[in-house]
């Protein structure tokens, strides 16, 4: 019965906390919206707790931005669901494959491919910027799809990240899958995938993240309208004067919805991993 | 396995095919009976829709011999399109067309990417002189533009009239340094936290481009005039004196160091050192009155006022130049200058374009005129420009927060002197 | 890829598992090894000889070779200095820091609560709101006159304090604005790490009557110090990254304080379109981190 008690005050603890400083977190968040939703000569007014009270509601800025005959916001949207998309997808197999060859499936180098890779991974994308371009601009994508996919699919740190958890696999459960005649393709497939659910999960949401706010390389090599992506996009809103910050926050509250949908998607991944799993299997 | 194979190679099969169409719907525009295809680049912006309208009006002149197309580019908070510029530089895969901020026509210029099209525009004489002069290097027009720019003294007209302050309503009368000063001081209201003047500090080009005719109006500059040495310029006695009577408007507080974007707007703020552009602005605030006086003066010079819009410059690989210089004529004849003009109450670059805008002769916007007119100063031409914009910004930044102006200057200077030796 | 892996199909039984899984460990990381080759060994190799000449980004045809001139001037140049006790002294608080705080979050949404998943959308938000917003936000909340962090600090009695408009001040101003932005990104990598610990292990724990930190000490952070290590690596590695919040918040300053080797990389190569310069920055930024980060796995493994 105490016992009870106090796992009830300790649940009690915890949800406070969260909510708490969840708060402290969402904040920026919830005054975009906000702003979003306030008529432009407002949004600056009052920069205190009132913040957060708009005395006024109006979906102007997002009519402006949704039905404008200047921008395709949605058309933008597509073109960044479809190429942060096409990366999580082949990146997920691409990058866990490798993964799991370089963990589990040792072959001559591999170590030696392991400390590489995190050595790319210290690489600022900024220094490679230029020689990049070039590279994308022999290939002739400048203005294509590619350009936007193909050089992100493999990543330094998907393969770290991946690595890692592999390597916390308990070697019982392959051997286990091999005793019973899998081949090591069948053993990734129905022993190492199924157990690494929340790296899976984690991996995608990270991927989808960083390429979701990516801006300064679609601006490089995406203009032509027909592939423009949602943040080269929305910052048409930033022009040399007069900004208009009502829609640039309706823009931007537009943008972070798939971001937070896909959140919320991948975290029913986060399942209790391994072990549970692992033993009943 | 198998399925992982059949999938994968499918999907780089689509990654292929879509990167196919879109080389072929290039082909197909790439005019099929043998024009002349030109290509433009222009900061995304609200002009936008008026200059896709004067392209069209282009192309359907020059039917079957010329086609424009026009990108427009988004420009970031920053330096995004000029950043866009150069990666297309250094792999050549320039427009036609480039629109360039004023200042960096020396700069594109010296590295080759624009050409001169000196004796290629008509009616050259209509345009303003600081237009001319901002688009020369070396004695050769590289660059022109249909509109140009300046920074004013906008004022709330009931703070003032509450302070018994009547700002200046001819060009002759504008204040001089102590008077704006006086005024910024009486119009501060510590206990209702408003300031006596709101100036931007944004990291960008602004700094240099909204200071530089405090500078010039004391006698002071940049830099030498043939681009040679920035040491004894940028850090010379007339250039610090002018910071230094900057730096009291931050040091007493008559200025806000990190303002809202709106703080004029909300009226916490009696006036605002701003771009021309402002004015499309306040149009947002119909309920409070405002007024436009000239930029102060300093007591040792004559008044100066910035300038320097988006100007057009043809890459050096455009092919037909023929066409280009065509295309750029017609972006510049008086009807277009005056409907691209309309569309933020820019000021036009051409002088007779002037004369067909009756409001500009009346206040408050003759005092936006005659700056134009009578008293643009460019920014200075020099192929270091990047690095002086830069490491001046930087040093402005730090005198404001109360740094020594000597020191900072100094440090300016010798940044562009060590580019200048690098490049030459 | 399909001649590497059809030989294998056909000679299945012929091959014991043993080699079997050597090939098809080939097999399996070929795609990723030769994208990497593509899209970063290559350029990283450009960059490279980059770093020998004297490039204008805008006169490609003009570059030439100039030996360790770049580096030369480098080690000449008291921004670089600057610059890089700022990355040292950023990554030095950050990596702890921010660390911990992911790492609590984690723990506090691991917990089996109704709004443990409400929670992750929260934690995690400052990771996907955009810089934009953040950085305005942020100005605001340290704004010195009317900030709501200095109108907290007088409700103590702690006087009006400057943080980004001051040099002393502005780098820990940004260091706090990072920790909070940035912990949600691991949050989400050490909530994978904690779902790996077997819920047994806490019940025979509990069974022994163990407090909440010994469960925590004893149980938690053996189970997951894969996933640490992975964490203190990453975040190193990101923090010596860091570039776009002084970017975008104090452009650098207040007199170079929050300069950081990224930054000044970014400066030189796109803003004053001196690749050349610019490329040898990124092959000492390299060097250094890639250093770092051996020192700190040696450090880990003991």
């Amino acid at each position: 019965m105490r016992h009870q008690t106090k796992k009830k005050a300790g649940k009690v603890i915890t949800t406070m906390a969260i909510l708490l400083l969840g708060f402290l977190f969402i904040a920026p968040l919830l005054w975009m919206i906000i702003a979003s939703l306030k008529p432009e000569t407002m949004i600056f007014k009052d920069m205190g707790l009132a913040a957060f009270l708009p005395k006024e509601i109006t979906f102007s800025n997002y009519a402006q931005i949704l039905f404008s005959d200047r921008i395709h916001f949605f058309h933008y949207m597509w073109n960044s669901l479809f190429s942060v998309s096409m990366i999580v997808i082949f990146g997920l197999i691409v990058n866990s494959l490798c993964a799991y060859a370089l963990v589990k499936l040792k072959f001559p180098g591999s170590d030696l491919i392991l400390v590489l890779i995190i050595a790319l991974y210290v690489v600022p994308f900024e220094s490679m910027l230029i020689p990049l371009y070039i590279v994308v601009n022999n290939f002739g994508w400048i203005n294509e799809y590619p350009a936007l996919i193909v050089p992100f699919i493999a990543s330094a740190f998907n393969i770290f990240l991946f690595r890692q958890f592999f390597m916390g696999i308990p070697k019982e459960l392959e051997e286990a899958a091999m005793l019973d005649g899998a081949t090591p393709w069948q053993t990734f497939w129905r022993v190492v995938v199924p157990n690494s659910k929340p790296v899976f999960a984690t991996a995608a949401i990270l991927t989808f993240v960083t390429h979701w706010s990516d801006f300064m390389w679609p601006l490089i090599v995406a203009t032509d309208e027909s592939i423009r992506t949602v943040q080269v996009g929305v910052q048409y809103l930033f022009t040399d004067n007069n900004i208009e910050y009502g829609q640039i926050m309706a823009a931007l509250s537009l943008t972070t919805i798939p971001v937070i949908l896909i959140f919320l998607f991948f975290q029913r991944y986060y399942v209790q991993g391994i072990t549970s799993s692992g033993v009943k299997g | 396995m198998k399925k992982l194979l059949v999938l994968s190679t499918a999907a780089m099969l689509s990654i292929g095919a879509l990167s196919g169409c879109g080389k072929e719907d290039n082909k197909s525009a790439e005019g099929s009976n043998g024009e002349t295809k030109l290509t433009l680049w222009y900061p995304e912006g609200n002009t936008s829709a008026a200059y896709q309208e004067v392209i069209d009006a282009f192309n359907k002149e020059h039917d079957g011999e010329i086609e424009a197309e026009i990108e427009f580019i988004p420009r970031g908070n920053k330096y995004a399109y000029e950043d866009k510029i150069s990666a297309a530089a250094t792999s050549n895969t320039l427009p036609d067309l480039v629109a360039m901020d004023g200042p960096n026509v020396a700069n594109y210029a010296d590295a080759g990417i624009i050409q001169p099209i000196d004796g290629m525009i008509e009616e050259q004489d209509q345009f303003v002189d600081s237009v001319i002069k901002q688009g020369t290097f070396e004695d050769k027009l590289y660059a022109i533009s249909p509109m140009e720019s300046t920074v004013a003294l906008f004022y709330n007209v009931k703070m003032l009239e509450e302070a018994g302050i009547t700002p200046p309503k001819t060009l002759e009368e504008a204040w001089t340094w102590d008077e704006f000063y006086a005024a910024a001081k009486k119009l501060t209201n510590k206990e209702k936290g408003i300031y006596g003047v709101n100036w931007t500090l944004d990291y960008g080009e602004w700094i240099i481009y909204f200071t530089g005719p405090t500078v010039w109006s004391n006698g002071g500059s940049f830099i030498a005039e043939d681009g040679s040495k920035a040491d004894g310029h940028v850090n010379g006695p007339k250039t610090v004196e002018a910071l230094k009577y900057l730096q009291k408007f931050t040091k007493e507080g008559l200025v806000n160091l990190q303002p809202t974007p709106t703080e004029f707007e909300d009226g916490k703020a009696a006036m605002m050192l701003m771009g021309s552009w402002e004015w499309a602005k306040l149009k947002d605030y119909p309920d409070t009155e405002w007024g436009i006086t000239y930029y102060p003066k300093s007591p040792n010079g004559e008044q100066v006022s910035p300038s320097g819009d988006w100007a057009w410059g043809v890459s050096t690989s455009a092919k037909d130049k023929e066409a280009a210089a065509e295309l750029l004529n017609f972006i510049h004849t008086k009807e277009n200058v005056l409907k691209l003009a309309a569309v933020e109450d820019k000021p036009p670059a051409r002088t007779d374009a002037f004369t067909e805008l009756a409001e500009w002769d009346k206040e408050p916007l003759n005092v936006l005129k005659d700056q134009v007119l009578e008293t643009a100063h460019p920014r200075p031409l020099t192929t270091s420009y990047p690095v002086l914009s830069t490491k001046y910004g930087q040093a402005v930044q730090n005198i404001f927060l109360g740094g020594d102006v000597q020191e900072e200057l100094d440090k300016v200077a010798k940044e562009v002197d060590t580019d200048i030796d690098r490049k030459n | 890829m399909e001649k590497t892996v059809t030989p294998i199909q056909v000679e299945r039984k012929t091959l014991t598992y043993e080699t079997q899984k050597r090939w098809l460990g080939i097999a399996f990381s070929l795609p990723a090894l030769v994208l990497l080759f593509t899209f970063l060994i290559l350029p990283v190799m450009l960059a490279f000889g980059y770093s020998f000449m004297s490039y204008n980004m805008l006169n490609p045809d003009g570059k030439e070779f100039t030996g360790f001139d770049n580096y030369i001037r480098l080690f000449q140049d008291g921004i670089f200095l600057t610059s890089l006790k700022n990355t040292l002294y950023f990554t030095a608080l950050v990596v702890p820091i921010q660390s911990a705080v992911a790492l609590g979050l984690a723990i506090l949404v691991n917990k089996k609560v109704k709004v443990a998943s409400l929670g992750r959308v929260f934690f995690f938000s400052p990771v996907v709101t955009s810089m934009v917003v953040v950085a305005i936000l942020w100005t605001f909340l340290y704004n010195v006159d009317s900030g709501l962090i200095n109108h907290a600090l007088n409700f103590f009695g702690i006087e009006n304090q400057p943080f980004l408009l001051s040099a002393d001040q502005s780098m820990n101003s940004i260091i706090f604005m990072s920790v909070w932005q940035a912990a949600g990104f691991q949050m989400m990598i050490f909530l994978a790490g904690l779902k790996e610990v077997p819920e047994e292990l806490y019940e025979a724990a509990e069974m022994d009557g163990a407090s909440v930190w010994q469960k925590f000490r004893n149980v938690t952070l053996p189970s997951i110090s894969h996933v640490t290590g992975f964490v203190l690596i990453i975040t190193t590695i990101q923090a010596f990254r860091l570039f776009i919040q002084p970017y975008v918040m104090t452009n650098g300053g207040p007199s170079d304080s929050t300069k950081t080797l990224v930054f000044m990389l970014y400066e030189n190569g796109f803003q004053f379109r001196d690749v050349g310069y610019s490329s040898a920055i990124a092959v000492v930024f390299f060097f250094i981190v890639l250093i770092s980060s051996l020192i700190l796995k040696k450090i880990l493994k003991q």
